[in-house]
């Protein structure tokens, strides 16, 4: 059934891209990937990954929008039987532009980034780490966007974690202004978990309660040459003690021998380690009597030439207990495929150290 | 006395050749208005492609770009960054990112970044001031460029102006009034980029460049073309098209 699920979407893929004539249009990306892992006991796990990302293109009708995304995961494996396929809807919405505000209804991302590299204040917490999106960030919601001014507006989020229900237990809920002053982006939100959500819920790694509600404030601007961003959460009591998180970081671009430009980007972070554990994943857990965590995550790109870039993300505790580096190389290769070569090193006095690789082969249509 | 006449009517003539000939001799900002009066547009919808090649391998990105005095907005429509928006309000841009719909302010210090890998930074792309009011020229020289006859002209950036380029070296077509090759120098004298037209239309009724090719001096092997598709000049953009609601 699955088989038959894939070739179906293939085919319809397929036709859509070959049909100008159609006033709908596909695109998206197909990617293989191979990573392993080898821990300090001597075990090493590999794993081989594929997927089909689709979206279809289709063009507004008046005021009104209409997206659907999704992902199919082992496609490839799926064929030939070794591993079942999957279908992940990523976006599937109803867009209608009012004359004062926006209503976006179904399935869709609730991204509150604001340019760091971690983001203790997002509507999602853990949705994103390293740059990297989630599936945590797309949810079943209902969106209304007022614009005041052309850099300003509100914008109000109902979501269902759970998948849509009217039971109101069940309903995420928050509220996000955004302000553009004086050439600095400001943001204020709040967020109201659902009260069904217990322990592990929202695409958090599974046995970190998440702090039910939560008040966030972030700033982004310019001091001379310099990008400077910040941003301040305020977690409330009810399952986890009541706490605070700070973050503050710069980022910077510099041209080496006139010629290639060095963008950098570092930033601090300081908060709870239970909330740590859910911004975070699986990366840098910190077990045992430690509350609060400092935290140190850098950025590095660097553009080798046109085609092909190195970068390196480190990330390191205060207190020496524990590193990660995770340097990588991107290329784009003849035929338009995008090759990336990533390694993570994680040291850490507490837990088993490891280091891992993956590289990934995508191409975009 | 009919000779004294006679000298007097060819020195009246000389003189009147000569006056009428320094009259029709144009001023550098005269030169550079009447470029202006082609190239410089208040309002436009472009529709592009940039292709950025280094040695043998190219990269193709597409799109559709609209300009209004200051503002600027750029949406890519090939596959790699298909739905990829950039914004530019006066000094600010913002950056829309269709995977998770992620709005963010790009940091001041990208402006002068090559856009999307491109030997055009976003100033580049979306600078549409007049040069008149960044740039105080003189004329220089004449001189052949493919064998069409242009005006030499140099540029050095007004006091206070914020330009991507300290001085600019210009090679105005004579008879069409459009550029046809730039040098762009750094305040310390080095030659940053040089850019030279290899297409030139006429577009209601004014010369513009159709395709223009980039070349990075500080870099190798590298340029980019920028092929100009379509453009519609002053069309009736919406209210609202260089707003953050509307790169959502």
């Amino acid at each position: 059934m699955r088989k038959s699920l894939v070739i179906l979407i293939l085919v319809f893929a397929g036709t859509l891209v070959t049909a100008p004539v159609w006033a709908v249009e596909a695109g998206g990306k197909i990617g293989l990937g191979y990573s392993g892992t080898w821990f300090e006991n001597g075990t090493f796990q590999d794993e081989f990954t594929d997927y089909l990302d689709l979206e279809l293109y289709l063009p507004p009708l008046g005021r009104t929008e209409v997206s659907y995304a999704f992902r199919v995961t082992s496609p490839l494996e799926g064929l030939t039987a070794s591993q079942e396929t999957g279908y992940f809807t990523k976006k599937l919405y109803v867009k209608q532009r009012f004359d004062r505000f926006q209503l976006t209804v179904g399935r869709q991302p609730v991204s509150w980034s604001f340019g760091s590299l971690l983001n203790p204040v997002d509507y999602t917490i853990g949705a994103e780490a390293f740059q990297q999106e989630s599936a945590g960030k797309f949810t079943e919601a209902v969106e209304v966007y007022i614009p005041l001014n052309w850099n300003s507006g509100l914008a109000l989020v109902a979501s269902f974690p759970a998948g849509f229900t009217l039971e109101t237990a069940k309903l995420k809920w928050g509220v996000r202004g955004r302000f553009g002053i004086k050439g600095y982006d400001l943001t204020v939100n709040y967020v109201h978990e659902a009260e069904a959500a217990g322990a592990g819920s929202d695409g958090s790694i599974g046995f970190i309660p998440l702090p039910r509600r939560r008040a966030g404030f972030t700033f982004k601007g310019d001091l001379g040459d310099l990008g400077v961003y910040g941003a301040f959460g305020h977690y409330f009591g009810e399952g986890t003690a009541e706490n605070n998180s700070y973050l503050a970081g710069i980022d910077y671009s510099y041209k080496i021998n006139y010629d290639h430009k060095l963008t950098m980007q570092l930033e601090y972070l300081g908060l709870e380690r239970n909330n740590l554990a859910s911004l975070l994943g699986g990366y840098m857990i910190f077990p045992g009597e430690q509350e609060k965590i400092n935290l140190v995550t850098g950025h590095l790109a660097y553009p080798l030439d046109d085609f092909s870039s190195i970068a390196l993300t480190a990330m390191a505790s205060l207190d020496g207990s524990k590193y990660l580096l995770a340097p990588s190389y991107q290329s784009i290769l003849p035929g338009d495929l995008d090759l990336e070569l990533k390694m993570v090193f994680f040291l850490s006095e507490s837990m088993p150290n490891f280091t891992s690789f993956a590289v990934n082969l995508n191409y975009p249509f | 006395m009919k000779k004294i006449l006679v000298s007097t009517v060819v020195i009246s003539m000389l003189i009147l050749v000569w006056v009428s000939g320094a009259l029709g001799a144009l001023t550098a900002e005269e030169i550079i208005r009447r470029r202006d009066d082609n190239q410089y547009f208040s309002t436009a919808k472009i529709e592009a492609e940039m292709v950025i090649i280094n040695r043998n391998r190219k990269i193709v990105k597409t799109m559709t770009s609209y300009a209004q005095g200051d503002n600027g907005l750029v949406i890519f429509t090939n596959p790699r960054d298909r739905g990829t928006k950039f914004l530019k309000r006066g000094d600010d841009l913002w950056m829309f990112f269709p995977e998770a719909e992620d709005l963010v302010k790009i940091s001041g210090h990208m402006l002068n970044e090559g856009i999307m890998g491109s030997d055009f930074s976003y100033q580049d792309v979306m600078e549409s001031d007049k040069l008149t009011e960044l740039y105080k020229f003189e004329l220089v020289g004449e001189e052949e460029l493919d064998g069409r006859p242009c005006y030499l002209l140099e540029g050095t950036a007004v006091e206070g102006k914020e330009v991507s380029y300290y001085r600019r070296k210009a090679w105005i077509d004579k008879e069409r009034f459009v550029g046809l090759k730039e040098e762009l120098y750094a305040r310390s004298g080095r030659l940053l980029k040089v850019m030279v037209v290899t297409k030139v239309e006429k577009r209601e009724g004014r010369w513009y460049p159709m395709v223009s090719v980039m070349e990075d001096k500080l870099r190798k092997d590298t340029r980019t073309e920028f092929i100009v598709h379509s453009i519609e000049f002053n069309p009736e953009i919406p209210a609202g098209t260089f707003t953050l609601e509307n790169l959502r």
